[in-house]
């Protein structure tokens, strides 16, 4: 700021100077522990209000008693002094955001934690706790949001404004997951267009969050993405505010018209923060000592997520929220909460990861309620076939070590159920476009890999792309239309397939 | 304690002896701090305070208890006020002060 604009500033507020007293709902500060701060008076706050302490540090009214008022210090330092004076402001918490802040990496106030100074211009505030999108202002979900992973965009495929929650045990591959979901926003497929996205770290290392942010930045894909984090080291208040903060700013995005997707990684340790918090305001405590309203602070978090109809601008927010589950345990407190309040969830296993088979996703427990009809024509073509014989295979595969007892059409079945599986397996950072995919699961699932040794898979896929490229341009260009493939089409395909898959036996 | 706090006032404002004499005698320590908290905040709603620089006594008392019916004035004279009237009520401050404008203004260019 320049010192003309300031003088400026002054002049305008003196010229303006109104004999207006000031009105202030005022308390004192009783007790303080543990950044809760429990104050007299305030008999005028509101739930969620903002006030602000003598010091000119901010709080947040969490929760209002007979007598007392709870508020959430806003502050790293929690040390305040018995009868500091407190005021309301009649302000709720929320956040400037615009374009700025692409490339970055914020607090849950905007402030950058990148060592980089940060100007927000043209910036709008926006409200870090909004009601979600009513009925009437949403559309229905058709529009894809690939991920680039095979197995996903295949079996459990996520729209524009979805909500598929990825839930595994640790170490499963569930960031990694999220993080090639991002880095595949990069390269528009099938003409869509970009997909903004915010990166919500919950509760984490400042090491791992480091991590992502730096691979992020090295596949080029910090110019689209935003990233919000509260580590563990960082006050219960932070942790509880990052993920709506992160919506806030996704909300933003999907107000232009845009499409936006929003990761919360993750909602346990969310949920933990939350839970920390409400033991400390006192508030009763229920199954595992979670609060009363847990169900209610993340389907209000999540419910967010929407696809707005073409009247109020057509954007999206897609919203993958993460949840770590202990020794595979789904049916626990918070998975079965968020699960329930998902369109969908995406189940990671810890034997599935261990046996080599990554990403480690569960075919059986995943599901996608509304993402099919967000498939691109060809795919869900494709993908139907394979997941039929997917499911087939999984039916039989106990029978598998019995081979030399089966009969040859089940013995034919396993053996495609197996190439499936190996076609599914997918290295991390390498998501894939969507005309890759579609001949890939074509190629597994219509029985055109039978006849191509196991271990010989891999190979395969890596070449036959090139191979089509070149010799099949065309051919290529009509599928990655993303129109339903003709007979003729598939004709062609599964010739050019075919003849490819020989030379590599 | 609330009710407490209110039974220890008379119709009247002023003190009930026999009630505060009550107090004192039985109330344990850590009663006697909610007590204490709870007399504070009877006390706040029940009286007006009003810090005036300059102005006269008898025209902003009138105001001030047509505003506030059946509160008792508690009227002190505050020079670093620079001019104006503030008033606390309860836990409303409604500052008319020129302290009060200045520290306004202040506050908005320190968040300019």
């Amino acid at each position: 700021m320049k010192a003309e604009d300031l003088v400026r500033q002054i002049e305008q507020k003196l010229q303006g100077a109104e004999v207006r007293p000031a009105v202030a709902n005022v308390g004192r500060v009783v007790s303080v522990g543990d950044g809760i701060v429990k104050a007299d008076g305030l008999s005028r706050a509101g739930y969620g209000e903002l006030v602000q302490l003598e010091d000119g540090r901010l709080g947040l009214v969490m929760s209002l008693d007979e007598d007392f008022a709870s508020v959430l210090l806003l502050s790293e330092d929690s040390r305040v002094p018995e009868g500091m004076e407190l005021k309301t402001t009649g302000t709720l918490l929320s956040l400037r955001v615009s374009d700025d802040l692409f490339g970055r990496v914020i607090d849950p106030f905007g402030s950058p934690l990148d060592g980089r100074p940060l100007s927000v211009t043209n910036w709008t505030a926006v409200l870090l706790e909004r009601i979600a999108p009513g009925v009437t202002q949403r559309a229905s979900v058709e529009v894809p949001l690939k991920t680039g992973i095979k197995v996903v965009d295949a079996l459990t495929p996520i729209g524009r404004g979805q909500r598929q929650l990825i839930v595994g045990d640790r170490n499963t591959g569930k960031t990694a997951l999220v993080v090639d979901t991002i880095i595949n926003q990069r390269d528009r497929d099938l003409g869509l267009p970009q997909v903004v996205c915010v990166y919500c770290a919950v509760g984490q290392k400042r090491g791992s969050i480091a991590r992502t942010v730096a691979k992020l930045a090295e596949e080029r894909a910090m110019g689209y993405t935003i990233v919000v984090a509260a580590s563990s080291s960082t006050p219960a208040a932070m942790q509880y505010l990052a993920p709506f903060a992160a919506c806030a700013i996704g909300e933003y995005f999907m107000e232009k018209g845009m499409d936006a997707l929003v990761v919360y990684d993750d909602l346990s340790k969310h949920a933990w923060a939350y839970r920390q918090l409400s033991l400390l305001l006192r508030r009763p405590a229920g199954r595992e000592a979670y609060p009363g309203d847990i169900f209610y602070l993340h389907s209000r978090l999540l419910e967010r997520a929407a696809k707005l109809s073409k009247a109020n601008g057509g954007g999206s927010l897609t919203a993958l929220p993460i949840i770590e589950t202990q020794a595979g345990d789904i049916s626990a407190y918070i998975p079965t909460n968020v699960i329930s309040i998902t369109d969908g969830q995406i189940y990671l296993e810890t034997d599935l990861f261990n046996a080599g088979q990554r990403p480690a996703v569960n075919a059986g427990l995943s599901v996608s309620r509304v993402g099919g009809k967000a498939q691109s024509k060809s795919f869900r073509q494709v993908s139907g076939l394979m997941r039929l014989e997917l499911a087939q295979y999984q039916s039989l595969a106990a029978f598998s070590q019995f081979g030399s007892d089966l009969d040859e059409a089940t013995q034919r079945r396993i053996n495609r159920g197996k190439r499936i599986v190996e076609i599914l397996k997918q290295p991390q950072f390498s998501p894939m476009g969507d005309l890759e995919q579609v001949i890939s699961i074509h190629a597994a699932g219509s029985g055109l890999l039978d006849e191509v040794p196991l271990e010989k898979i891999g190979e395969f896929e890596k070449r036959v792309m090139d191979h089509l490229r070149t010799s099949h341009g065309e051919l290529c260009t009509r599928i990655a239309s993303g129109a339903r493939m003709d007979d003729a089409t598939l004709k062609e395909l599964n010739e050019a397939i075919l003849a490819f898959a020989r030379t590599v036996r | 304690m609330n009710r407490l706090a209110q039974l220890t006032f008379t119709p009247e404002g002023e003190i009930n002896q026999e009630v505060a004499s009550l107090v004192l005698e039985n109330l344990t320590r850590s009663q006697l701090k909610f007590y204490l908290s709870a007399l504070r905040r009877e006390m706040r709603r029940r009286r007006v305070y009003v810090a005036l620089s300059g102005g006269k006594e008898s025209e902003v008392s009138g105001t001030i208890s047509e505003r506030y019916p059946g509160r008792e004035l508690s009227i002190s004279r505050e020079d670093g006020l620079g001019a104006g009237v503030k008033v606390s009520a309860g836990d409303d401050i409604v500052d008319a002060s020129v302290q009060g404008y200045l520290k306004e203004l202040l506050e908005e260019i320190g968040k300019a």
